[in-house]
C-alpha cells in the first residue's frame, strides 16, 4: 500500500497534555508526534502512567490536548465544540475498553445500537447494522441477553460489536485483553486481526508483548514521549 | 424513533427501582390529588351557585318580605308601613323604567284536605304572570289567568311532584279541597330542577311541591283581610339584563319611600350574587392554588433528590454514553426525560386519584364536584413543569461530568 495524503487518518504534531493533580502539574504527554494511516494496526506499549490512555482519549476525541495540533481525517479536532466532537465519536470512532463498559440494563443488541442514537441522522437500518456486527463477532445467539448473563470474552465481543457497528474510521482499544484469560484474550485479538485484514484501522494500547505482537507496528511510550521515532 | 428509544430506556431505568421511583413520585401524586380534588370542589360549588342564581333569573330583582322583631313591628306601625303589598308591585311597575313584568307571591299556611298524608307542599297565591317571571313551564292545562285573578276564581295549578303525590286528585279538572274551600285543578307544571343551596339567600322555591292559586282568591284563608294584600315576595323582571343593577337601585329607593323608611324587605339581585360568587371563587382558587403549589414544590424536591442519586449511581453509564458519542445535551435530555416521566406518572396517578376522591366527596358529603378537562390538563402541565424545574439541576450535573472521570467511576 502506498500511503497518500488522503490516507492519513490521524496526524498529531507536537502534542502536549498537562493535568493538575492536587497542587502539582503532571505532564502526561510531552511534544508527541504521531501519524496513523488508513488500514494500519498499531500497538502503543508502555508502563502504566506513561500517558498511553491519555493519548488514546485525545485521539478518541474524549479529551483535548493542552497544546499542539491534532488532525483527524484532515480536520482540526482541537477547534471543535463538544457537539462536534461527540458527533465525531458517534460516527467515526469505536471504543473498546479493558472493563468492557457495556450498559448493564440494556441487552447486547441494545448496547450495540446505543451509538446510533447519537448520530444526528435517522438511518433506519440501525437494527440491521447492529445485528450484522454482532454476527461478525460470533455473538448472534446472545443478542438478547443482558451483560450480567455473559462471560468475559462474550462481553468483550459485545463491546467490539458496538465499536464496529457504526463502521468507524478508527477503532481504539484500551487494554482489551486486560481482564481476560490468555485463551480468551487470543480469541479477542484474532477478531481484531481479522477486522484489520478487512480494512479497519486499529489503535491498541497494551503492556502485553504478545498482544502487541498482533499489530503491524509497535510504539513505546515512556514518561509522555515515544521512545522510537513513530514516523515511517 | 430516537425519542421513543429515549422514553423506553427512561422507563426501564426507572422500573429497575420500582419502590424508589414510586416513593419519589408520592409528593407529586399528593400535590396533583390536592389540585384536582380541590379544583373539582370549587368548580362544583361554582356551578351549583350559578344554577341557583339562574333559577332565580338573571334579569330579575326580587324583594322578599322580612320577618320583623317586635321593636321593628312597632316602628313599622308608627310609620304606617304595611310591609310588602300587592300595591307595591303595582306602583313599581309604573315607576321603575325598564321593567317588563312584575309578579307577586304570597305564602299561605293551609292544609289540603283528603290529600295523602306526609306529603310536603307549599301553598302559594300568585298574580297571573308569576310563571312568566320565573320561567315555569306548563306541562298540562294553563297557569292562573288575569281573568282568574280578577274574578277571584277558585282554581289551582299544581307542581309536578305534588300532582304525582295527589294521584287521582292531582289530575287536570279534578277538585282539590284546601281547608274549607274547593279549588279546581286547571294546570300542572313541568318538572323543574331543584336543589338546596348552601347559601340560604340563593335557595329558590321548590316549584315541584307548590300549589298555586290566584292571589286575589287567597282572601278565603285570611281572616284579617285588609285593603292592601300583603305578599311574601315581589319579583321584577327587566327587559334587558343591562338595566338590572340600575333598576334595582330605583326599586330600592321607591320601596323605602312606600314603606316610610322601614326596612321590612330584602332585595335579592341574582346578577350581583353571580359577581359575588365569582369573587369568592377567585379567592378560593388562590388559596387552593397555594396549597397545591406547596405540595408540588415538596414533590419536586423529592424528584430532584432521587435524580441526583440516580446520576451519581449511573456515572459510569454516563461515561460510556459519552464515549460512544453522546454530547452534553444528549445526557441532559436523557435525565430530564426521566425526571419528567416520573412527574408525569405522578400527575396521571394523581389525576385518577383526584377524580376518585372528588367522586368520593360528592357521595359522602353531598357536595357537587366537577372535574373539568381543564383541571386535568392544568395538573399534568404542572407535573411537567415540576419535572423540568427540579430535573434540570441533576441533568445539568450529569451533562457536566468529565467523560474520562466518569468512565473510571466504579
Amino acid at each position: 500500500m502506498n500511503p497518500k495524503t488522503d490516507d492519513i487518518l490521524v496526524d498529531i504534531c507536537d502534542l502536549s497534555k498537562n493535568f493538575r493533580m492536587g497542587g502539582s502539574l503532571v505532564e502526561a504527554l510531552k511534544n508527541v508526534d504521531l501519524r496513523i494511516d488508513q488500514g494500519e494496526f498499531i500497538a502503543i506499549m508502555g508502563p502504566s502512567g506513561s500517558g498511553k490512555s491519555t493519548l488514546l482519549n485525545i485521539i478518541g476525541c474524549l479529551d483535548r490536548p493542552t497544546s499542539g495540533s491534532y488532525y483527524f481525517s484532515r480536520r482540526d479536532v482541537s477547534a471543535l465544540s463538544d457537539v462536534e466532537l461527540s458527533l465525531l465519536r458517534a460516527t467515526r470512532i469505536g471504543f473498546v475498553f479493558q472493563t468492557f463498559n457495556l450498559i448493564h440494563q440494556l441487552t447486547v443488541l441494545e448496547n450495540v445500537e446505543v451509538p446510533f442514537m447519537y448520530q444526528n441522522t435517522e438511518r433506519g437500518d440501525e437494527r440491521r447494522l447492529a445485528l450484522k456486527a454482532i454476527e461478525q463477532v460470533g455473538l448472534d445467539q446472545r443478542s438478547n441477553h443482558h451483560p450480567s448473563e455473559l462471560s468475559g470474552g462474550e462481553l468483550q465481543r459485545a463491546a467490539i460489536a458496538r465499536a464496529i457497528a457504526i463502521s468507524p474510521g478508527l477503532i481504539l482499544a484500551d487494554e482489551p485483553t486486560g481482564n481476560l484469560d490468555s485463551v480468551t484474550g487470543r480469541e479477542i485479538m484474532n477478531i481484531f486481526a481479522s477486522l484489520n485484514q478487512n480494512g479497519s484501522t486499529i489503535l491498541l494500547v497494551t503492556h502485553d508483548e504478545e498482544v502487541a505482537g498482533y499489530a503491524a507496528r509497535q510504539l513505546y511510550l515512556s514518561d509522555g514521549r515515544f521512545e522510537e521515532c513513530p514516523g515511517h | 424513533m430516537k425519542k421513543l428509544i429515549l422514553l423506553n430506556s427512561g422507563f426501564r431505568s426507572l422500573t429497575r427501582h420500582k419502590l424508589r421511583s414510586s416513593l419519589s413520585i408520592l409528593g407529586v401524586v399528593f400535590g396533583v390529588v390536592a389540585l384536582i380534588s380541590m379544583l373539582s370542589i370549587g368548580e362544583g360549588a361554582k356551578r351549583e351557585a350559578l344554577r341557583q342564581i339562574e333559577l332565580l333569573g338573571t334579569n330579575n330583582v326580587i324583594a322578599k318580605s322580612l320577618g320583623q322583631t317586635e321593636a321593628q313591628e312597632i316602628k313599622a306601625r308608627e310609620n304606617l308601613s304595611r310591609g310588602l303589598t300587592l300595591d307595591d308591585a303595582d306602583r313599581l311597575k309604573i315607576m321603575v323604567p325598564g321593567i317588563f313584568l312584575v309578579a307577586a307571591l304570597k305564602e299561605i299556611e293551609a292544609e289540603i284536605i283528603g290529600g295523602p298524608v306526609e306529603t310536603a307542599y307549599q301553598l302559594a297565591a300568585t298574580t297571573e304572570n308569576y310563571n312568566r317571571v320565573k320561567n315555569l313551564e306548563i306541562s298540562q292545562g294553563r297557569y292562573i289567568s288575569a281573568r282568574d285573578q280578577k274574578m277571584k276564581n277558585l282554581v289551582c295549578v299544581l307542581g309536578w311532584d305534588i300532582a304525582r303525590d295527589l294521584g287521582q286528585q292531582g289530575r287536570l279538572g279534578s277538585k282539590l279541597r284546601i281547608e274549607d274551600t274547593v279549588f279546581k285543578v286547571v294546570g300542572i307544571l313541568e318538572k323543574r330542577h331543584w336543589s338546596k343551596s348552601k347559601l340560604p339567600a340563593l335557595t329558590s322555591r321548590n316549584y315541584n311541591r307548590c300549589v298555586f292559586i290566584p292571589l286575589n282568591s287567597s282572601g278565603v284563608f285570611d281572616r284579617n283581610w285588609r285593603s292592601a294584600i300583603p305578599v311574601s315576595e315581589i319579583s321584577v323582571q327587566f327587559r334587558d339584563s343591562g338595566e338590572v343593577i340600575q333598576g334595582a337601585a330605583v326599586i330600592e329607593s321607591a320601596l323605602t319611600r312606600f314603606h316610610h323608611q322601614v326596612k321590612d324587605y330584602q332585595l335579592i339581585i341574582p346578577q350581583e350574587l353571580i359577581r359575588e360568587a365569582q369573587q369568592t371563587q377567585k379567592i378560593f382558587n388562590i388559596v387552593l392554588g397555594g396549597i397545591a403549589g406547596i405540595s408540588l414544590l415538596v414533590g419536586g424536591i423529592g424528584i430532584m433528590n432521587i435524580m441526583l442519586a440516580t446520576v451519581s449511581e449511573r456515572t459510569r453509564e454516563i461515561g460510556i454514553r459519552r464515549a460512544v458519542g453522546a454530547n452534553q445535551r444528549d445526557i441532559a435530555v436523557q435525565f430530564l426525560t426521566e425526571a419528567i416521566i416520573l412527574t408525569v406518572t405522578g400527575g396521571i396517578i394523581g389525576s385518577i386519584l383526584g377524580c376518585a376522591i372528588s367522586i368520593f366527596i360528592s357521595v359522602l358529603a353531598g357536595w357537587e364536584t366537577v372535574v373539568t378537562g381543564w383541571a386535568v390538563v392544568a395538573a399534568l402541565g404542572m407535573a411537567i413543569i415540576v419535572g423540568v424545574i427540579f430535573g434540570f439541576y441533576p441533568a445539568y450535573n450529569a451533562a457536566k461530568l468529565d467523560p474520562i472521570q466518569a468512565l473510571r467511576n466504579e
